[in-house]
């Protein structure tokens, strides 16, 4: 099989994945119990207004055409309306979803840009104390709650010395003209320095141990020492022979580390009040708004499925090993 | 492991098993961070089994007139909102840790390996039907699901256990699988094969204990995983609100206002707990990584 | 003026906790223009250790105590890590021992010798040095066209092939063949030896092998040097060493590989080589001769021969009296290690 065929197998596998995702939170709902119409309305409606909204979502109706119904409203990201926020679902999270995107992209290339050159600094240094040390700093990376160091970074940097603000993504009494204007203002920047800092040192750990790791591996291969015979200099053998075959397991790292970034955001946007997906899935949970609590959360499934559909395809596009199969 | 390449019949892990924590052990007091994190792990283990002895104050007890109070001889270390100790309440706190954390390890371990380890042996369709679930389970974002799953049932323990144990498995089940498959190539289970040894033998005698030592890798890095989870559902609020876990300090830390209160004895003390016990735990599985790279077992 | 003169070369691997291994202890010997040399040893024998030293190549840990080595009349130990890149490749190139230690599996094969034309020679187009590519490749028997295909694409043998075409790209002066046939089956490895032997006559070049298989180098070389524990043993042409014998070990050798051409038994050298750690004071070999004496502890005379025939040895026993007995299975047999 070539690689057309397999992306296109695999395009049609994380379709379905979406699908039968969606199904999950079709049983979840179904399975839980008390008297799932709460989950629809506010407490100030009427009684008629309630019965509306039953038959609006088929809320009475046998599960398989609720099913049925569920499925074409995902497949037409169709969430209903937001009843906290009296606004489509999709509205909502369309807009929100550039928001933890970027902070979430911005934290990780910080985490990787930093990972990479101590990892593959600590693997030359391999057995001597700076090695151990930035071993222990690795471990701490990944074993310090985000929120903890949130906490902390908001209370020394923001609070106590006030250099940056403590929360949200913008100063909330000014409009900005487009969301371009928005991203590139300088306003945003300041707000995006703590989140992505505090996130960026919790993706630290992952690309560091795999960076070092890749790099020692490699450095023993015998091309390696072999390139260094043609008289290509050390730093060309150490760019395009060992660190082009160390990356490889770091690139598909990024997309899995993607993955999981996705699900962190909940809290990150919590501590920092940062109105992304990630929040608006605790809002919408806290205040029983499940139209909005289901939107959310599929399309944070979207983005952790396609993540890892990257990363399959980066590893097949840079490793010319891999075979399609 | 010279007994996996002869090539009688005669069960490997017969004359390796007494050895095999030996060597484990061995292993681990050769890394210098490995022992620490040992050290560390069973004394937080003590702690937890035998907090009600060493806190010194009734973890729930409040007493109004000693709130926000910094550390001092009385509280070691400090007071929060509501008057009480917080040193007796970090001990307190180390319970739902392992609690959920070894827990999950078990459970992780024990699922994860037998879906590796059946799925990479018999191949074919029930390794498809396994491993496209577990495609399936990578496609759901963690944290997420166990807010809905928590939010949907109940903000008990248990859900979060529940919704841990679902989720966890999948790392392990993929690295059990991947080791299965080659395992399955080697001499010693084709010749046990050929002695006429039945399926269900090889699997529990011959491969099971050759995959352990990846089985317990990974059920140590979800110790970890499974602590940090329970903190940040606790500290998101949909966590057992009468439980004393670190999570939970943690947001009532800011729901109290001790940033604005410059209470930084209430701010760093829980999540250091948090963070040295996954710390010790990552330490240990992670000497035991740098001996155990499977493809060492060659040797 | 000689191709490669390795003078009375030393080399010391340092470790932190025990004791230097003196893995080369005074080795010297002389390469020509267009002189096929061989230098045959068992392993730890320190062969590959002279290589890397005139590769400029061995690890951190290892040190160049004595001795020099001229190419060209150039010291190599001497010279700047800029200029060892010069010589690297454009003079002296290595064929490796297996193909995929020579081969980055994530680059094409024409990218790898490409790499090596572009470095070495200032202005050359990718498309020329493409071209160039595969005319080698052509030259060593390979479809041009594969001068796309990566490394895994290609079978054993002709990435073997692939290795030794990139050895010749820029026209070395000096080809090190590192056991380049070990890996191979037989009949693979008689094609490569063919090939190696052709392509060489045709660039001219000069080629020092490395082996330890004496058969090998008593096909494809001119000049054979014989080592041991760290020493030379024993230094001639092919036909001196092979039908004039005037080492034990060289006979020994000859005992442990079949020959199609003479009848003879396989009998191998019982035994292992010495730790230099510790190097023995007299003759390496001592242990395992079959015929040494206690004179033999003693530090080795270097005995010429003849013109161009030099060996080291006590001559305990008659040289024509060993080659005698060392066709025989008993003599070494019955010899046990002592010590």
């Amino acid at each position: 099989m070539g690689k057309k065929e397999f992306v296109v197998r695999r395009i049609l596998q994380i379709v379905v994945l979406y699908f039968v995702v969606a199904t999950m939170l079709f049983a979840l709902f179904k399975l839980s119990p008390g008297n799932p119409l709460v989950n629809f309305v506010s407490l100030d409606m009427t009684p008629q207004q309630m019965a509306a909204v039953s038959a609006a979502y088929g809320l009475n109706d046998p599960w398989y055409i609720q099913y049925g119904k569920w499925l074409v409203n995902v497949a037409t990201l169709n969430f209903g309306v937001s009843y906290s926020l009296n606004q489509p679902v999709w509205d909502v999270i369309s807009h929100r979803f550039w928001n933890t995107f970027i902070l979430m992209d911005v934290a990780l290339i910080i985490g990787y840009l930093f990972a990479l050159p101590f990892g593959a600094y600590l693997a030359w240094n391999r057995g001597s104390t700076r090695e151990q040390f930035g071993v222990v700093v690795g471990l701490i990376s990944r074993s310090a709650p985000v929120f903890w160091t949130g906490l902390i970074a908001v209370w020394l940097l923001s609070v106590k010395w006030g250099l940056f603000p403590s929360g949200g993504m913008q100063v909330a009494t000014v409009e900005y003209p487009s969301s371009f204007a928005l991203y590139t203002s300088v306003d945003f920047l300041r707000h995006l320095v703590l989140p992505s800092l505090v996130q960026g040192f919790y993706y630290f750990s992952l690309p560091l141990l795999l960076m070092r790791n890749s790099m020692l591996d490699v450095l023993n291969e015998d091309f390696v020492e072999f390139a260094e015979l043609k008289g290509i200099g050390s730093r060309r053998v150490m760019l395009w022979h060992a660190a082009r075959n160390a990356l490889l397991p770091i690139v598909t790292a990024f997309a899995t580390g993607s993955a999981r970034a996705v699900g962190l955001s909940v809290v990150i946007e919590t501590v920092f009040d940062w109105p992304g997906l990630g929040r608006t899935l605790v809002y919408a949970v806290t205040h029983n708004d499940y139209p909005l609590a289901m939107g959310s959360f599929l399309l944070l499934a979207m983005i952790v499925i396609f993540a890892n559909f990257l990363a399959d395809l980066a590893y097949g596009y840079l490793d010319p090993r891999v075979t399609y199969n | 492991m010279s007994s996996e390449t002869t090539s009688d019949a005669r069960l490997p892990q017969e004359t390796e098993q007494p050895s095999r924590l030996e060597r484990t052990l061995a292993v681990l007091r050769s890394d210098r961070m490995g022992m620490a994190g040992l050290v560390i792990f069973t004394a937080l283990l003590f702690i937890a089994i035998f907090a009600p002895v060493l806190a010194p104050y009734d973890p729930t007890a409040t007493n109004y007139a000693a709130v926000f109070q910094a550390p001092s001889s009385q509280h070691l270390l400090g007071t929060d909102a509501s008057g009480r100790d917080i040193f007796s309440r970090l001990l307190y706190g180390t319970r739902p840790a392992f609690y959920v954390g070894l827990s999950s390890a078990f459970v992780v371990a024990i699922i994860g390996t037998a879906v590796g380890v059946v799925s990479g042996y018999y191949g074919g369709l029930v390794d498809e039907v396994l491993m496209r679930t577990v495609d399936f389970l990578y496609g759901v974002p963690f944290l997420p699901f166990v807010i809905m799953l928590v939010t949907l049932w109940e903000p008990s323990i248990f859900t979060l256990l529940i919704a841990l144990w679902l989720l966890l498995w999948r790392g392990t089940a993929r690295v059990v699988r991947s080791h299965t498959l080659t395992l399955k190539e080697k001499p010693f289970i084709k010749s046990a094969k050929a002695a006429g040894a039945s399926d269900f033998r090889i699997l529990v005698k011959h491969i099971t204990p050759n995959v352990l030592p990846l089985s317990f890798l990974y059920g140590s890095f979800a110790i970890g995983w499974a602590i940090l989870t329970e903190a940040n559902i606790s500290f998101l609020g949909f966590g057992d609100p009468t439980l004393i876990s670190w999570g939970q300090m943690l947001l009532e830390a800011k729901l109290r206002h001790a940033l604005i209160r410059d209470a930084w004895w209430w701010i760093i003390a829980p999540g250091f707990m948090i963070m040295i016990t996954i710390v010790s735990v990552f330490a240990i599985a992670r000497g035991y990584e740098e001996e155990l790279d499977p493809t060492l077992e060659d040797r | 003026m000689p191709l490669l003169e390795v003078n009375d070369l030393h080399v010391v691997y340092e470790r932190r906790s025990e004791p230097d291994v003196h893995a080369v202890r005074g080795v010297s010997f002389t390469v020509d223009e267009n002189q096929n040399f061989g230098l045959v040893g068992e392993s730890g024998c320190g062969k590959t250790t002279v290589v890397k030293a005139i590769l400029q190549a061995l690890p951190d840990n290892a040190r160049i105590t004595r001795g020099e080595i001229l190419f060209d009349g150039e010291d190599l130990t001497t010279l700047p890590r800029a200029r060892i890149d010069e010589i690297r490749w454009a003079d002296i190139s290595m064929i490796p021992q297996t193909a995929m230690a020579g081969l980055n599996p994530v680059y094409t094969i024409g990218r790898q010798i490409r790499e090596a034309i572009q470095t070495h020679r200032d202005g050359v187009s990718k498309a020329a040095a493409i071209e160039r590519a595969r005319e080698l490749l052509e030259l060593v028997g390979i479809d041009p066209d594969r001068v796309n295909s990566y490394p895994h694409e290609l079978s054993g043998g002709m990435r073997q092939r692939a290795v030794i075409a990139m050895s010749l790209v820029l026209d070395p002066r000096l080809i090190i063949a590192d056991e380049p046939t070990t890996a191979l089956d037989v009949i693979v490895q008689e094609q490569i030896l063919y090939r190696i032997g052709q392509l060489q006559q045709q660039l001219g070049s000069s080629m020092l092998l490395i082996t330890h298989d004496i058969s090998v180098v008593a096909e494809t070389c001119d000049k054979i040097a014989v080592m041991y524990g760290g020493e030379l043993m024993e230094t001639g042409s092919v036909e001196q060493l092979f039908e004039d014998s005037h080492h034990p070990y060289t006979l020994g050798l000859q005992n442990a590989f079949p020959s199609i051409d003479e009848r003879r038994e396989l009998v191998s050298i019982p035994g292992s080589p010495p730790n230099l750690a510790d190097p023995p004071s007299g003759c390496p070999f001592v242990p395992r001769c079959p015929f040494a004496t206690e004179e033999c502890g003693e530090p080795l005379p270097e005995i010429e021969v003849e013109e161009g025939h030099t060996t080291w040895c006590h001559e305990p026993m008659p040289f024509a009296e060993m080659r005698e007995v060392a066709g025989k299975r008993e003599t070494w047999i019955t010899e046990v290690t002592s010590e």
